[in-house]
């Protein structure tokens, strides 16, 4: 912490508890200490069972969110019978009734297409891993790679909705929100959740993302994601208007305290004391949120671990360092979505740029929390909203040709926060187009992240439209237990 | 009947079985049955002003609680000012009331408000939560869509006090009145509010069905308080009725002639219609005229070509018909310009004057013999910004007419022998029949010229001719003798000899210009909405299993759900007459809804709290009796929300001081009894509002297409498909001048990014229907009244205020300012604090000038330059303490 960061908030806290000694400071004080609901919702229902339900193994989640449909062909779920399946039809008998994508839904033939990259085993595991995620391979000792996962999704607006929010149409709390309701805050001068967005290189744009993926819902909208940007405003505005210091800002803030507290004496408002405490928390962020995100304290040896694009603001890798600096701040859930993992066209080039964006960082991620013994209490998650299919779209081995979206399986894996490691869970045929065995819904996936933190999905609910809502919907929804450690 | 829902909502899903088995137990569920008007109440020793106040009052006394001593003039004159106008009153029309000694000031006043313009733009920021508006289609590109028109038909129709059920009828089923206005067909637009995607790649039933199960929730929320939403899914084995009355309500909703993929590149998806305005509506008519009067100058008698017609008549038994001759392509161009549209207006010599032989400065031809411009194929012209001319000879021995294909990248102008005959400003590919045009030929040479603009990019023509020779009408009436000749034929000769002959080309000419003119007005219509329409052939509605759109049960036709009373006699079996189902007096939900949403508007919770839900999921009235007193009240005034409101605001209850003692906080927490006047946080939009109010900043305009105040660099981008159009709106490009000040319901309605001043306060992302948004306090809300660009500027305009009009004292100043925030003055306390404020911040500015610089800097309104940069900045940290009083963003 900078020294004059130090003197602010030392300062915050003296002018604050001297005025607020009695009466509407102390219900302001009380409001600014209850971290579950730092926030008053007049409107929202009320909770009868919010969490924890039992002793969680994680503390916080860092969600690297691949939005896209990251192809898992060409990542994790190889087979070396692949290349002896080069070029052969894929069997209408393995095909199924799979809804296919309009983009595909015209072509005659469905090649199949062995990965265009190389793949070996790593780990004492053994797991294969593409020559595209080198890091990654560095790491699968304490992955957990989950490649029976499935949706009903086969575009990317329902896809990244259903697997952020529960359910393929818009309305519904996303998982960042439902653990802000759940759990709290862990830390007071910090959101409970925050949310960065980044763009690969691969496919730019991307497909766009909606504020709904860390929206609250129908959730009190305290709870949703806050945003955490590059730039001088790191949160939306943050930053004093120019020419207002942060002294004159305190001595401001101190007034407007004092003003609302005389009026709230008259008025018995208890909305006053609680808009008090916002606001102390208000500048409470305007140090610890540029403390946060000012890199300056990184040593050299960090920007080797996790890439030189470490260094730009708003880029995956300096995401993921952020993301581990918050974890270290005690913030509930980070969430980063990272665009241009469709790879429709172009595969070989495209994804050889976004793998080379997210590879390093993510796998510093993992020995950084890990060295630092965040892992144990902190769960990685890395995934997509689907997968890519095994044939091509578009004539075989052309250059601009690609895979088109596939929800019957798809690979994501976890690391830390109570979930095994170095551990394979699931298997799909051949064509690596069904599930043989493992298969994990995205339902199944959110029930066990609320598992993990210690909340049953089942208990977790909030009125709405005359439904107790949950995350996971009315569907039944099972935690994975073959992955508990 | 009732059982039937019961059991549909029992099995709706495992978990709210446990909540409906308890109202199970009920004979009726209070909101199933119509509304009885209830004997007014009158409590002991109570002197009450209105029937809402005995109803209160009554129940407070089963409390044991008391009333709350009137509010002062300026807490009600600001409290009704918000409510009823969404604006703060001024100083002036503060101190007006309260001197106004008139016994009947508090009445008169509710009337002055109600009849503002401000009163529409208020009332319908409830609707548009509850209609899901916005300016964004919402799914994956999130491109843009236009529905301004209809934003702008609420507000009218607030204003114009239109009774609930004709605003109801008009939304459900304008389109579906007989003879039905653009206004009705606007009105329409409701249920075309929904979202919609072009995503690639979509399944378009799928996303059809999910446009149609939209509307029915929107619908049964807003109008009944049902969330029908949930028997879309459900698993029917326990009970199929239920999934029955759902597609039989949704088969309502399911004839519609859209499509479920579309409105891409910021064209709104189909159907919409064209919307004119005032000036346009006028060139219509006026060129419509035109055309008749010069259409009969063309028929009407005229011996000398009576007699040519005649002889032309019998010329035409006899002569072999020729083909027109097509003479070879000239070319002329590449001619440049600075822009497209400049290209398209000038004339580089052969529009007013064709001259062939044309030479240049260097006496070089400027007419190439292009014989390689096959027709009917597309040919590339240079990829340059430029004017490119084309010309050929028609050549014909006898009058006869041709009909032309032609396409072009991108703007086409086209003359025919000196007359402008087509004439399009566009951007396009090339293509075959993008225009199509008949030309009547005169004998002998016409003259074709056609002018292809090209705004960038490859540039392309297409040209065919399609047919030549007499029109079939015209052979078919030619074969006939002069005698058996009907009516009709006799026209259809007159009128195509007419067109032939050269002495009535300037009168062809003339009509040929007007139609074109029309074109061009047709072509850029001011705005177009959105619209029900229902197919010619109506598409069957099934129920569908578990809600997949793909896997269908039975066939339904349209209906409502059996345990309400039937539809009324004579309605017809379509949406109108759903919309009159759903304003017959019998029904037992639609005026009690509408009535509790006034009433939570004004008083921050409705009678019934859920007021989405009035099912048995819902929370009961608190106040059930008065519900339906008044909903009896509503429904005999005819509707009138106007008069609703007036009766509410004019109750002692709402006139109530709000202060609560801490005795009565821990009684009545959420004021449920109403034992003290409403007071709680003002929506998004009020807040944002005021502040541009106080300042002197804000543009009372009314309505018209939505405004981009400030925002933060990026936004939009970094989330969005960023390298689409401009008319998709991937990218903000923030407005300038009265725009940034414009009410904030005028403001673009981004729905994968709302506008994040709007959503730190609650707004909803108006993605589904909202009937009811949270209010919470959040560390955001403080950042952006602190920091927020907006904010600050109304700071300074509010600070420039205080110095100009509030007198020539600091403690005259104060109280400017705080009577602007908050309609009192200040206490003395209060004002010594602000007086602190200030002259700290004096102090500092006056030795730092460069950031009272910086400060007074910020917004792009311009400042009073006359005003001592430290003094204004000082001020404008008071103005901003004022503006982030907790009182000032509370109704208090």
């Amino acid at each position: 912490m900078r020294p004059d960061h130090e003197f602010l908030q030392a300062l915050t806290r003296r002018t604050f508890l001297g005025r607020m000694a009695g009466g509407v400071g102390a219900a302001a004080l009380a409001s600014l200490d209850n971290d579950k609901s730092p926030i008053i919702n007049s409107a929202g229902g009320a909770s009868t069972d919010r969490g924890p339900h039992f002793a969680p193994t994680a503390k916080r989640v860092i969600y690297l969110f691949q939005s896209g449909g990251p192809s898992q062909i060409d990542l994790f779920d190889y087979k070396p019978g692949y290349r002896q399946l080069h070029g052969t039809e894929l069997p209408a008998s393995v095909r199924g009734n799979q809804r296919v994508t309009g983009m595909t839904a015209g072509q005659t033939t469905f090649p199949v297409v062995a990965p265009p990259f190389e793949f070996a085993r790593h780990g004492k595991s053994g797991m294969w891993v593409s020559e595209l995620m080198p890091h990654t391979a560095g790491v699968t000792d304490d992955l957990c790679m989950l490649k029976g996962m499935h949706t009903e999704a086969i575009n990317h607006d329902p896809g990244i909705t259903f697997i952020n929010t529960g359910d393929q149409q818009p309305g519904k709390a996303s998982l960042g929100s439902w653990l802000s309701y759940g759990l709290g805050s862990e830390n007071r001068d910090l959101p409970s959740y925050v949310v960065m967005l980044s763009q690969g290189t691969g496919k730019n744009p991307g497909q766009p993302l909606f504020s709904r993926l860390w929206g609250s819902g129908f959730l009190p909208s305290n709870h949703q994601g806050v945003q955490l940007r590059p730039g001088k405003n790191p949160v939306l505005y943050l930053a004093n208007p120019d020419g207002i210091d942060a002294q004159s800002r305190r001595n401001m803030l101190d007034d407007l305290a004092h003003l609302n507290e005389m009026r709230a004496e008259t008025t018995g408002d208890p909305e006053a004391a609680t808009r008090i405490a916002q606001y102390e928390m208000a500048f409470r962020m305007q140090t610890s949120v540029p403390d946060l995100t000012d890199l300056s304290d990184e040593p050299e040896s960090t920007f080797e671990l996790y890439g030189q694009d470490a260094r730009i603001p708003g880029t995956f890798a300096a995401n993921c360092l952020l993301a581990r600096r918050m974890a270290e701040r005690g913030v509930r859930f980070m969430q980063l979505f990272h665009r241009g993992w469709d790879q429709h066209l172009n595969l070989v080039k495209e994804l050889r740029a976004q793998s080379r964006d997210t590879d390093q960082a993510s796998a510093a991620l993992i020995i950084d929390l890990k060295r630092r013994g965040l892992l144990d209490d902190t769960l990685v998650i890395w995934g997509g909203e689907f997968g890519r299919t095994i044939y091509s779209q578009g004539r075989i081995g052309a250059p601009g040709s690609g895979r088109d979206h596939h929800g019957r399986c798809f690979t994501t894996w976890l690391a830390g926060g109570g979930v095994k490691a170095g551990f394979e869970h699931g298997n799909t045929d051949e064509y690596g187009w069904n599930i043989l065995d493992g298969g994990v819904h995205i339902r199944d996936l959110n029930a066990t992240i609320l598992h993990l933190l210690g909340l049953d999905h089942e208990r977790l609910t909030f009125p709405h439209q005359g439904l107790e809502q949950r995350l996971t919907g009315v569907e039944p929804a099972k935690v994975v237990h073959q992955i508990l450690a | 009947m009732l059982s039937a829902l019961l059991r549909r909502i029992a099995t709706n899903t495992a978990i709210c079985v446990a909540v409906a088995a308890s109202a199970l137990a009920q004979e009726t569920h209070w909101s199933f049955a119509t509304a009885k008007r209830p004997a007014i109440p009158t409590p002991e020793g109570d002197q009450t002003r209105s029937a809402i106040d005995a109803f209160i009052r009554s129940r407070l006394a089963r409390e044991g609680l008391a009333r709350s001593p009137t509010a002062d003039r300026r807490t009600l004159i600001r409290r009704l000012s918000l409510d009823l106008t969404g604006l703060p009153p001024t100083p002036t029309e503060v101190a007006a009331f309260a001197a106004d000694e008139r016994a009947t000031a508090y009445e008169l006043l509710v009337d002055e408000l109600l009849s503002r313009p401000q009163f529409g733009e208020r009332m319908a920021l409830r609707w548009l939560d509850l209609a899901r508006y916005a300016d964004t289609n919402g799914y994956s590109i999130d491109g843009g869509r236009h529905m301004w028109a209809w934003r702008d038909w609420v507000i009218a129709a607030y204003n114009d006090n239109m009774p609930f059920d004709q605003f109801t009828i008009e939304q459900i089923a304008g389109d579906l009145l007989p003879d039905a206005t653009e206004s009705q067909l606007i009105a329409s637009g409701f249920n075309r509010n929904h979202m919609n995607t072009h995503e690639g790649g979509t399944i378009l039933e799928e996303c059809r069905v999910a446009y149609v199960a939209d509307r029915v929730t929107t619908t049964a929320v807003t109008w009944m308080g049902l969330t029908v939403g949930c028997a879309q899914c459900h698993d029917h084995k326990y009970d199929p009725i239920s999934q029955h009355d759902y597609y039989r309500f949704f088969a309502y909703f399911n004839t519609i002639t859209d499509k479920g993929n579309d409105g891409n590149g910021g064209v709104n998806s189909v159907p919409f219609v064209p919307i004119y305005d005032d000036d346009q509506k006028a060139a219509l008519l006026r060129l419509r005229d035109e055309i008749a009067e010069l259409e009969s100058q063309l028929l009407s008698p005229d011996n000398e070509l009576a007699a040519a017609q005649r002889t032309w008549e019998q010329e035409q038994a006899t002569l072999d018909h020729a083909e027109p001759v097509l003479g070879p392509w000239r070319v002329m161009g590449p001619n440049t310009a600075a822009t497209a549209n400049q290209a398209f207006t000038t004339d580089f010599g052969p529009e007013a004057s064709l001259d062939l032989d044309a030479q240049d400065a260097a006496g070089k031809p400027l007419w190439q013999l292009r014989e390689d411009l096959v027709d009917g194929t597309p040919h590339a012209l240079p990829a340059q910004r430029s004017a490119y001319y084309l010309h050929r000879t028609i050549t014909t021995t006898e009058a006869t007419s041709v009909d032309l294909s032609l396409g072009s990248d991108d703007a086409i102008r086209v003359w025919h022998n000196g007359a402008l005959v087509v004439d399009q400003n566009v951007r396009r590919g090339v293509a075959a029949d993008q225009e199509q045009i008949t030309l009547p030929l005169q004998i002998g040479e016409n003259q074709l010229l056609v002018k292809i603009i090209n705004d960038g990019g490859p540039g392309g023509v297409y040209f065919k001719m399609l047919r030549s020779g007499l029109p079939a009408e015209v052979i078919t009436a030619l074969q006939r003798s002069q005698a058996d000749r009907s009516e009709p034929e006799h026209d259809a000769l007159r009128r195509y000899f007419r067109s032939t002959v050269v002495k009535l080309a300037p009168v062809r000419a003339a009509i040929a210009e007007a139609n074109i003119g029309i074109a061009a007005i047709n072509a850029k219509p001011r705005t177009t909405a959105m619209v029900m329409e229902e197919q010619a052939m109506p598409r069957d509605t099934f129920v569908l299993v578990r809600g997949r759109y793909d896997v269908r049960g039975d066939r339904v036709t349209a209906g409502t759900p059996e345990f309400l009373p039937p539809l009324p006699d004579g309605a017809p079996q379509n949406r109108l007459g759903l919309a009159l189902w759903l304003v017959d007096p019998k029904h037992p939900l639609t005026a009690r809804v509408a009535v509790n949403g006034l009433w939570q508007m004004l008083f921050g919770t409705g009678l019934v709290k859920s007021s989405g839900d009035f099912g048995t999921q819902g929370e009961r009235p608190s106040h059930p009796e008065l519900l339906d007193w008044l909903t009896a009240e509503f429904l005999q005034s005819g509707w009138d929300q106007k008069a609703l409101l007036r009766r509410m605001v004019t109750s002692d209850t709402y006139r109530q001081a709000s202060h609560a003692s801490a005795k009565l906080l821990a009684k009545d927490p959420e004021n449920r009894l109403l034992a003290r006047g409403p007071s709680f946080r003002l929506a998004a939009e009020l807040i944002r509002d005021q502040a541009l109010a106080v300042s002197g900043l804000l543009d009372t305009k009314l309505g018209g297409p939505s405004v981009r105040p400030y925002q933060p660099d990026g936004l939009w981008r970094e989330m969005s498909h960023f390298g689409s159009t401009p008319a998709t709106e991937q990218v903000y490009v923030q407005d300038s001048g009265d725009k940034l000040y414009r009410r904030s319901l005028y403001t673009i309605w981004k729905r994968t990014v709302p506008p994040p001043t709007m959503l730190a306060f609650d707004a909803p992302s108006r993605e589904l229907c909202t009937p009811r948004r949270g209010r919470t306090n959040t560390p955001l809300q403080a950042l952006v009244l602190l920091n927020e660009t907006g904010f600050v500027e109304a700071a300074r305009h509010m600070a420039q205020r205080m110095l100009k009009e509030g007198g020539n004292y600091l403690a005259t100043r104060i109280d400017f300012g705080f009577e602007l925030a908050t309609s009192r003055k200040p206490t003395a306390k209060e004002r010594d604090v602000l007086m602190a404020t200030f002259t700290r911040e004096y102090k500092r500015f006056a030795v730092d000038h460069e950031a009272a610089n910086k400060l007074i800097a910020i917004g792009e309104s311009p400042r009073d330059e006359d005003l001592d940069a430290a003094e204004h900045a000082a001020w404008t940290m008071v103005a901003s303490v004022l503006l982030n009083l907790s009182e000032t963003v509370t109704k208090g």
